[in-house]
């Protein structure tokens, strides 16, 4: 994955050969990701029709993740800028960033950072007004120079893609190209979304979306992931992650009888699912519920599994309940 | 470091002690289950036994030592993809991780995860599935 840095090299011949200048100027600029190469377009035109709402940043020497994914969360309704996003995003070491940091960040700003592949779902997405967050590989095959960058409109038709990357305003590519540039480095994209804006990307799929919520449970995003979950339940209402993952985030929000309302819900449409009833017994225990606790603890137990040892961890919490 | 766990008979050996310390390794803290106990488990899994590595001294001092505190190193972990996690699942099970938590870390397992943090971190590139974009 590392190259040398040809930057001094590359500038040369970017000079003398302007023929090779798309090739080497991605190489050369982009030291293999070290700096986020800028491709020279147009500024788009009052002609462009884009999602509304994508802002282009101009990206520091580099910064191309913190740039794009602040377009993302603006577009999603915060007030942020790529400095802000420098310390969770840019790994000094690495001279960029990862798509796995550029996900936690998301997550840790209370957005779904939700992951999509090819280019059916991309234009998919666009069309259901859902800008993407797409990693490019502007050089080659065996020698890469990586960039992100955000996309806020796909025409077929016209044959370009409209983009924030890395310039302060939006810029035009054509599709073949960016075809080429995304296929290389794995047609990945990320949607970034609120959870509380009502509506979920254009094909989503239940359990994609309720792990993607998850994100933001392990975040300790409660508020976000109650949200999320809500969301998943108003189109897959039987669904047990959002389920318990809704009653998990209101009894982090300590709102314990709407969490146990859930639950017993839950545990009568999944009577087999042990985690529920575990952390049903739980909510009980902590209402005071005792008995009816140890009821749902024993079930649990019975049904054993891969958690088997919290299963009778809670059920040892409420016997001992029981005996004070 | 490959060949440090290309050992066969040793890989298969910690195999096995790893798979029956396993059995009384998990300690229960809480009793309210995570989500991600009815969603699919296996990258839950192996995320924390990561996180049980990181628990040692030794590897969060020789983490320090090159510049990634614990916290950023318990956030790299957590940002791993499912699909990375994954990939870990088999290089993870060549390791001798059953004799770690808490006590003392074997020098194999002290080397992988200070390289697996390392590389997430882009300081180094020993493994191929930690893909580093920048």
């Amino acid at each position: 994955m590392y190259s040398p840095s040809w930057s001094s090299s590359g500038r040369m011949v970017r000079g003398l050969l302007p023929i090779l200048a798309a090739v080497l100027l991605a190489a050369a600029a982009g030291c293999a990701g070290r700096a986020c190469y800028r491709a020279p377009d147009e500024p788009v035109g009052n002609d462009a029709v884009h999602v509304p709402g994508v802002v282009a940043f101009e990206q520091a020497e580099g910064r191309c993740g913190p740039a794009a994914l602040a377009s993302m969360l603006t577009w999603s309704g915060l007030d942020i800028r790529p400095a802000d996003l420098e310390e969770m995003t840019w790994d000094p070491g690495a001279g960029g960033s990862l798509q796995a940091s550029l996900v936690g960040a998301a997550r840790r700003h209370g957005r779904i950072a939700y992951e999509i592949h090819g280019m059916e779902r991309l234009e998919e997405e666009l069309s259901a007004g859902f800008p993407a967050l797409v990693l490019l590989n502007q050089g080659l095959s065996w020698w890469p120079a990586y960039h992100y960058a955000v996309v806020a409109a796909i025409d077929p038709e016209c044959g370009y893609v409209v983009l924030a990357s890395g310039n302060p305003y939006l810029e035009r590519i054509s599709l073949s190209l960016f075809r080429r540039m995304w296929d290389r480095a794995g047609n990945w994209a990320l949607l970034v979304i609120d959870p509380a804006a009502g509506r979920l990307p254009a094909a989503a799929a239940a359990d994609r979306w309720v792990k993607a919520v998850y994100g933001l449970e392990r975040a300790q995003q409660h508020e976000a992931a109650r949200d999320g979950y809500a969301e998943a339940l108003k189109r897959w209402p039987e669904h047990p992650g959002a389920l318990m993952g809704k009653a998990n985030a209101l009894y982090a929000l300590g709102e314990v009888e709407a969490a146990a309302d859930i639950l017993e819900s839950a545990a009568s449409l999944h009577p087999a699912s042990a985690p529920i009833l575990n952390n049903l017994a739980h909510v009980r225990l902590a209402m005071g519920n005792l008995s009816e606790a140890l009821e749902a603890a024993d079930r649990a137990v019975a049904i054993g599994g891969a958690h088997a040892d919290a299963y009778r961890h809670t059920r040892k919490k409420i016997r001992e309940a029981l005996i004070e | 470091m490959r060949s440090g766990y290309g050992i066969q008979p040793l890989s298969i050996l910690m195999l096995i002690i790893f798979s029956v310390t396993v059995v009384f390794a998990p300690a229960v803290h809480a009793s309210m289950l995570p989500t991600g106990t009815v969603l699919e488990s296996e990258a839950d899994e192996i995320r924390s036994r990561i996180h049980d590595m990181l628990d040692a001294e030794e590897v969060r001092s020789a983490l320090e030592k090159r510049g990634i505190p614990e916290s950023e190193a318990r956030e790299r972990v957590d940002s791993l993809t499912e699909s990375q996690l994954r990939a870990l699942a088999g290089h993870l099970d060549a390791q001798p991780s059953g004799e770690g938590v808490g006590t003392v870390v074997g020098a194999l397992v002290f080397v992988f995860v200070v390289l697996l943090i390392t590389d997430i971190a882009g300081l180094t590139d020993v493994f191929p599935f930690v893909v580093k974009q920048r």
